[in-house]
């Protein structure tokens, strides 16, 4: 699929990799739909570039996504591309021993992480396959997951929320290539984003960065180009596109 | 007490002549919840011994954990 062709759905595009990649594949000629929770962050896209449609939604709310993307697709023809990048990272070691007399991992932190990061993305996905295979559109699902997914101490539920978002990739591209629809996920390592750094202390993120074959964080430029290919390739389906610069967890 | 320090530079990742100070968490970039286990792990190996819960959690410090240490050896 070329990208002047392309009708791009993005979550979380208020900030971060969602923002960049809404403003990039806009300037490339694609119709672009902003999906944020934050009508705020909306609204300076909004500002940035014009063209972009943008639509307040929190996706971990089926009601809300339900109602947006029935919407969307009431009120433009050829939507062809979803992009799950709406997420959170939140950190806890499933036993904290400091924590007396009970350390366990918060439930509330387990929910809130699977609510957003999970179930956000198959609610998200669930809505738009449907709506594409009523329209008979073709295009692609491309996943937003981590090199967290493979398990990384300390993230228990964002871990496993990213495993869930690399296995539901691969039932869809399993169960939706008769409809002529890719499905295919991102698992960027360590990037230069301000998420990463709000997410870890300096000193961890330094490690993380030594232990990079390459010695750096990823750009989130990287990230845009790799959702490029995963637009772009036609044959490229049900894959985990790994951008990590070689570093295994 | 050389034994201790050695294992606090080692888990720890500080310089060694840090460990003569009463360092807590606040004041070590790499102590957090897991790296305590880890600590905690290599004390009980080093020492031959087994701490309860209640050890576990109160050794914040280097002053705490050389206390809790020396009530078991």
């Amino acid at each position: 699929m070329e990208l002047r062709q392309a009708h791009i759905i993005i979550t979380g595009a208020g900030s971060g990799f969602g923002k960049a990649m809404a403003l990039y594949f806009s300037s490339k000629g694609a119709s672009v739909f902003a999906l944020d929770i934050n009508g705020t962050s909306l609204s300076k896209l909004k500002k940035e570039d014009k063209t972009v449609h943008t639509y307040t939604c929190d996706v971990s709310n089926n009601g809300d996504v339900e109602e947006v993307v029935d919407t969307l697709f009431q009120n433009h023809s050829g939507i062809n591309v979803l992009i799950n990048n709406a997420g959170i990272m939140k950190n806890a070691p499933l036993v904290n021993v400091l924590n007396r007399p009970d350390g366990r991992h918060s439930m509330a932190l387990w929910d809130e992480v699977i609510q957003v990061n999970q179930n956000g993305v198959f609610y998200m996905a669930r809505s738009f396959i449907n709506n594409m295979i009523k329209k008979r559109n073709k295009g692609v699902v491309i996943n937003m997951s981590s090199i967290a997914a493979t398990g990384n101490a300390g993230q228990t539920a964002y871990s496993a929320s990213k495993a869930a978002v690399e296995a539901m990739t691969k039932v869809w591209a399993k169960e939706l290539g008769v409809f002529g629809i890719r499905s295919v996920a991102i698992a960027p390592g360590f990037m230069n984003t301000m998420g990463t750094h709000e997410a870890l202390e300096k000193t961890m993120l330094d490690k993380w960065v030594s232990k990079t074959p390459l010695n750096r964080t990823g750009a989130i430029e990287e990230v845009i180009l790799a959702a490029q290919f995963a637009i772009e390739n036609d044959f490229y389906n049900g894959e985990v596109l790994g951008l990590n610069g070689g570093l295994v967890l | 007490m050389e034994k201790i320090n050695h294992i606090l530079a080692d888990t720890l990742k500080i310089p060694f002549e840090r460990t003569k100070e009463n360092l807590g968490m606040d004041d070590v970039d790499h102590w957090d919840s897991l790296s305590h286990m880890n600590l905690i792990v290599a004390i009980e190996d080093a020492f031959g011994i087994e701490l309860s819960g209640d050890d576990i959690a109160e050794m914040t410090t280097f002053n705490a954990i050389r206390t809790t240490i020396s009530k078991y050896i």
